[in-house]
């Protein structure tokens, strides 16, 4: 373990075991997190990004879902050999989450001074007074007036809402702070002002981010790493510049060509062929094999791993691409 | 600190909002200040009767309607006013009593079962068991074996009630548990028993208050029914349908012995419907306006 070192999750292995089949969600993941970092999972829709999340604060659901593999350790300790009633308290306390939706992640009948107040209580040995006094706090330091204490999620709009829930989120000041999506269920004026909290926010704490997101733009923006997940595993990992100018994986590039840019002349975007694979049955050997322009036919049968191509810059593929971005 | 829990200018809470919405249901409204006052003659009866409920006065059998007994008598010279007046108290404490009982244990049951995935077969199958005899059928077997009298009477009603309950809680709770509130405040370390009654309680607050008013006059007319055929309140009690049954014998001739009780139990139940209706339009954030 290295000394500046907060998270690491090493080897995750997650399926969700169906009536007949086995979906293998996340298929050995290995990061780091440091203190005080931001790092971006990027990848689409069922890539495994929040089931990889999830695992970390242990609410994979069981059943269907189970860890078969691997370890997650914060701080040193193995928090999937941690049993439920200390995992209660590292929850919220040592690692916090925002959800996707602001719109349904906060309780329509209880006042969201309460809701952050509930978080306070539930971890620190506070008064009532005390905890009240911190909520308050809390509104004032993402923006909202401590007079709205009493008021209903329902009188509050979207982008509010997540600051409430930023507000709950690190209020216990937590270490590491998951955030899953904040800002797709927002409107790009309001992600702009939300991504700007956070950032904001993770400095003044020196709290460490898991930014979860498909969008390349707002990890360019926040994050200090990014990791790029496809099927389950991370295909390509290491520093923001690096990924974005040098990148190595095909999946990356794809992701990359998919986006209009205002710099390139060109008329249609290049969309990545085919679909994902079939999380139940998942090719043996790279999963990108058949969408990959370059694929060979070592790629059909072993697994590529992650290897190191330049200074903290990792790719799972036997033939990185040398494209400069 | 206090400061800010107080009202503000702008937004209502969901109890203001409610409570608005009753007001312009004028007959939700008018039954909720009918109900609230045969609370208080039940409580008060003592107060208003004219009469003791079990004096006899064989000089005036069978009055009929009367200033002295705007209700008239019965065989044995007593006030059926002051009878009707104290009914009252044994009609609200088993209609709320029996709602009370079998609300808690039911929810309770309702709300196991929807978290628990292991423990909904065993609990809801086991109150199918309630649910699937016929009522009277039910009721009448129950109070035989435990014997007849208030407490068994309530006891009897409670456990045919617990089944609704548990069932409408479930359903509620089956859809808030995979809310993302509730996976969010897991994620923020809240035990169980804490998001079950902070967060997922009072979301299933709605549904239960409608099917407690509105089954509220249900289990009067049952105890009714029951007293009616002698396996509910014993004479000499002022209980209504045990009025009604003894008025029986009398009604070709004094009418009014078995129609007043009656139409009191119709009254109460008709306002306890209304109220329940216009709870369920009130408590429905859809209904909005």
């Amino acid at each position: 373990m290295r000394e500046n070192e907060l998270l690491s999750v090493e080897d995750l292995e997650v399926k969700f075991f169906l009536r007949k089949s086995t979906v293998e969600a996340v298929n050995g993941v290995s990061f780091t997190i440091d203190k005080g970092e931001s790092v971006g999972l990027v990848g689409e829709t069922g890539a495994g990004k929040t089931t990889t999340a999830l695992s970390i604060l242990g609410l994979v659901p069981n059943p269907p879902g189970k860890v078969t593999k691997g370890a997650i350790y914060l701080n040193g300790e193995d928090l999937l050999k941690t049993p439920e009633k200390e995992m209660r308290k590292i929850r919220g306390n040592d690692i916090a989450m925002i959800f996707q939706d602001p719109m349904t992640s906060l309780n329509p009948v209880m006042t969201v001074g309460d809701q952050i107040m509930e978080v306070v209580r539930l971890h620190n040995d506070m008064t009532k007074e005390q905890a009240m006094k911190r909520a308050v706090e809390m509104l004032e330091l993402v923006g909202i007036p401590g007079e709205r204490y009493a008021e209903f999620p329902h009188q509050f709009s979207g982008g509010m809402k997540q600051r409430v829930l930023i507000a709950i989120s690190l209020a216990c000041n937590p270490k590491l702070l998951i955030a899953d999506e904040p800002t797709s269920a927002l409107d790009v004026t309001i992600q702009a002002q939300v991504l700007d909290l956070i950032a904001g926010l993770k400095e003044k704490f020196n709290t460490s981010l898991l930014l979860i997101t498909h969008d390349l733009g707002v990890v360019a923006e926040t994050c200090d790493r990014v990791m790029i997940m496809y099927a389950g595993s991370i295909v390509e990992s290491g520093p923001v510049r690096s990924v974005y100018k040098n990148m190595k994986h095909p999946y990356t590039v794809g992701l990359f060509n998919s986006l209009p840019r205002l710099d390139v002349e060109t008329d249609r975007l290049e969309p990545i062929k085919g679909m994902m694979p079939d999380p139940t049955n998942l090719p043996a050997g790279c999963a990108f094999c058949e969408r990959c322009p370059y694929a060979t036919e070592r790629c059909k049968t072993e697994r590529p791993v992650l290897t190191e191509v330049e200074d903290g810059h990792f790719v799972a593929c036997f033939n990185p691409m040398n494209k400069e971005g | 600190m206090g400061g800010y829990k107080k009202k503000k200018e702008y937004g209502n809470s969901q109890l203001a909002l409610t409570w608005m919405k009753l007001k312009d249901n004028k007959f939700a409204f008018i039954s909720f200040w009918l109900v609230i006052a045969v609370i208080l003659v039940a409580i008060f009866a003592p107060l208003l009767a004219p009469y003791d409920y079990a004096a006899q006065d064989y000089n005036n059998i069978m009055v009929p309607l009367s200033l002295e007994h705007p209700f008239g008598t019965d065989q044995f010279g007593r006030d059926i006013l002051s009878r009707i007046i104290y009914g009252t108290r044994y009609t609200i404490i088993i209609g709320f009593g029996t709602m009370t009982g079998s609300c808690i244990v039911g929810v309770f049951l309702g709300l196991l079962a929807a978290y628990y995935p292991k423990l909904d077969n065993p609990i809801m199958r086991f109150l199918d068991i309630f649910a699937n005899i016929p009522d009277m059928a039910l009721l009448m077997c129950l109070v035989t074996i435990l014997g007849t009298n208030m407490k068994n009477l309530l006891i009897c009603l409670i456990l045919y009630y617990i089944p609704g309950f548990a069932r409408i809680s479930r359903a509620k709770v089956l859809t808030l548990r995979n809310e993302e509130f509730v996976e969010a405040s897991i994620a923020l370390g809240a035990s169980d028993a804490r998001i079950l009654t902070k967060h997922i309680l009072p979301n299933a607050l709605s549904p239960l208050i409608v099917r407690f008013t509105m089954s509220t006059g249900g289990s009067i007319l049952e105890a009714a029914a029951l007293s009616f055929i002698g396996l509910g309140i014993q004479p000499p009690e002022p209980e209504w349908g045990l009025m009604i049954s003894q008025g029986r014998q009398f009604l070709s001739t004094y009418w009014y012995y078995s129609i007043i009780p009656g139409l009191c139990i119709v009254f109460l139940t008709f306002i306890l419907n209304f109220l329940g209706d216009g709870l369920r339009d009130a408590l429905d954030p859809r209904l909005n306006y």
